[in-house]
């Protein structure tokens, strides 16, 4: 347990600068989510911070001490790698017991605290077994046994949940989560999955291009990316070029290929009357409606995907851009139906184009 | 059916060394204990001569086996887990020897380990010596002229073994708390068994049966089996004793062959298929 900082930490390959200039501050306990496409700079970072890759500039503080001079295998950190990388040759037991063995423990107490843990990530009993031995998910827990029974300063977590299948992916946040705020260990996942981020963490860090672009809560980060780009890899589908008008009430008109679309004044603060602007919704904020009304456009449907739970419909006609709604009703939707799109004003966010 | 079709892809093969070297050695075999009974086995093992020559086979081959070992581990480490272009260049290197035959490398040594030879001249002129060592003629000089031979297998044995073992595990390991010294002990080296024993089992087994080396670099009086069984031939024309040297020499090969499988299967089997997850 132990506070994490990061203070303008960089690492260039040659003249790839792979993480940019990142500052960062971890509270005792907390749960960050470095989230990001590939290589945006998320696995250099954590193997900055394990230590198996030199930063550049910048430096790492555990607790305010510099660690960059410690090896990594001083510095008591608790990795999880995406393959597991158990040891194939050794038993559950010896894979768990391997980090107690090197502090040199008493074998009774060795004993006990893997036990305590392998009870802690539900696997009893399996603690012969060789790795190639058991399934998937109990090669994942093994390795996360492995990575917290030593009891590490900070906890790296690289893509923990993205080898699983999506039952075992649930099942596994609420696992993780819950053992990370049980032993209250700072932790920092990797993931380029961004329901992964918002489930586990307590706050989330966008990457892209080994810069920082945004920094918040899930909740924030989900409804309200501060960029464009966020907005795309948060899982926005539906994206509008439009000129923003001037305040009216509480709302600013905004001129979407000759239709009107209104968004609240709050979203669109400090954009300039006659800016060029992105609007971002998600589909499932998108809705089919039969009245016309504000923020309503008719569309003709081009494309129908089948999602299980949701629909999800391509709408083109309404404006230049294609508005893509999700929606769960049991109607189905002919491909060419013609359609009144409704995109609530409230759920939209505005992005000043640059 | 087809394992039918698969077998008979493998069928010229099976013929070839049926008739060319299996039904050979068996004729050899047959024939001596036909002529002359066990009494040439009986010979090699009741006079110390042939027991001297076959210590001093095994132990030039062990010895070499153990020095290529340790000289390739660092190598093969290196070209495993380098990403660096000189991978490319130290596999040419590596490969290059076998475009040279034995013979061209044994004479090669002999200019080099001579009297007059390169490694005197150096070693006089820098006054290290004060009298030119005698290297050339010795067991050393065969040793020396067999682990350059048959280091490439090692190494090309080890680097094999070496790429599959997924570095995050040396990672893991550190994360752990174990130093490099204790990674390479009870990570890497039980991970890369398989390649050691691999490699090791094929220096042993060509350096037991090589001819070319210990005869031009082992002198007249230096004497392997391999070199023993042509001298009953071409000298003593002693065909029985000929024929029983490499009966022997073929049985130790076996039985010490047989002892390492036998000795690592639990932990081969332990290990599986090698890679997991």
């Amino acid at each position: 347990m132990a506070t994490l900082e990061l203070i303008g930490l960089t690492k260039r390959f040659g003249n790839f600068t792979a993480v940019d200039n990142m500052n960062l501050k971890a509270a005792d306990g907390e749960m960050i989510a470095l989230l990001g496409g590939s290589g945006c700079g998320k696995t250099t970072t954590l193997r900055m911070i394990a230590g198996f890759a030199e930063p550049t500039e910048g430096s790492i503080l555990v607790d305010g001490a510099d660690v960059a001079k410690i090896p990594p295998y001083k510095r008591n950190i608790g990795i999880f790698f995406q393959n597991y990388a158990l040891f194939p040759h050794m038993t559950v037991f010896e894979n768990v017991a391997f980090g107690l063995k090197l502090q040199k423990l008493k074998k009774p107490e060795i004993a006990q605290r893997v036990a305590e843990i392998l009870a802690l990530v539900k696997l009893t009993g399996l603690d012969k077994r060789y790795p190639r031995e058991l399934s998937g998910g109990q090669q994942q827990r093994v390795a996360l046994a492995r990575a917290l029974v030593t009891r590490p300063h900070i906890l790296l977590l690289d893509e923990p949940l993205s080898n699983l299948d999506a039952k075992l992916r649930i099942e596994m946040q609420v696992e993780i989560k819950r053992i990370q705020k049980e032993l209250g260990i700072t932790t920092i996942i990797v993931t380029h999955d961004h329901e992964e981020a918002v489930s586990l963490a307590d706050r989330v860090i966008v990457m892209h291009e080994g810069k920082i672009q945004q920094i918040g809560s899930p909740n924030e980060i989900f409804e309200r990316p501060c960029s464009a780009f966020v907005a795309d890899f948060m899982g926005f589908s539906t994206f509008i070029q439009g000129t923003i008008g001037p305040q009216e009430g509480e709302k600013r008109p905004v001129s979407c290929s000759g239709k009107l679309l209104y968004v609240p004044s709050a979203a669109a603060e400090g954009i300039e009357a006659g800016s060029p602007v992105t609007l971002a919704v998600r589909s499932e904020n998108i809705q089919l409606v039969a009245e016309e009304g504000e923020n309503t456009l008719p569309g003709t449907i081009s494309a129908v995907t089948y999602k299980g739970t949701t629909t999800r419909l391509e709408v083109t006609g309404c404006v230049a851009e294609t508005v893509c709604p999700a929606v769960n009703e049991y109607t189905q939707r002919q491909l060419g139906e013609t359609v009144l799109v409704h995109i609530p004003a409230q759920r939209i966010c505005v992005y000043k184009n640059v | 059916m087809r394992k039918k079709q698969a077998f008979l892809l493998a069928l010229p093969a099976v013929l070839a060394l049926t008739v060319f070297f299996l039904a050979p050695m068996l004729y050899i075999l047959i024939k001596t204990l036909a002529t002359n009974g066990l009494s040439d086995f009986v010979r090699f093992f009741t006079d110390p001569f042939y027991l001297d020559i076959l210590w001093t086979t095994v132990r030039v081959s062990l010895v070499s086996t153990l020095v290529s070992l340790l000289l390739g581990y660092p190598t093969a480490y290196y070209m495993a887990r380098t990403q660096s272009r000189m991978k490319k260049v130290m596999m040419v290197i590596i490969l290059f020897p076998f475009l040279v035959s034995a013979v061209v490398r044994s004479y090669g040594w002999m200019v080099i380990l001579g009297k007059n030879g390169l490694l005197n001249q150096f070693l006089l002129g820098l006054g290290l010596v004060q009298k030119p060592l005698s290297i050339l003629n010795t067991e050393t000089a065969v040793i020396i002229g067999m682990i350059h031979l048959l280091i490439p297998y090692m190494i090309l044995s080890l680097v094999g073994v070496l790429q599959s073992i997924d570095p995050n595990v040396e990672y893991a390991a550190y994360s752990l708390g174990a130093n490099p010294m204790e990674t390479f002990c009870k990570v890497i080296f039980p991970l890369s068994l398989p390649g050691i024993i691999s490699g090791c089992v094929m220096v042993f087994t060509m350096s037991m049966t090589s001819y070319v080396t210990p005869k031009l670099l082992g002198g007249s009086k230096f004497r392997m089996m391999a070199t023993m069984v042509v001298q009953e031939i071409n000298v003593s024309f002693d065909w029985g004793a000929a024929s029983a040297i490499s009966y022997i020499l073929l049985a130790v090969i076996l039985l010490i062959q047989v002892l390492v499988v036998l000795s690592t299967a639990g932990y081969m089997k332990r290990l599986g298929g090698g890679k997991n997850a």
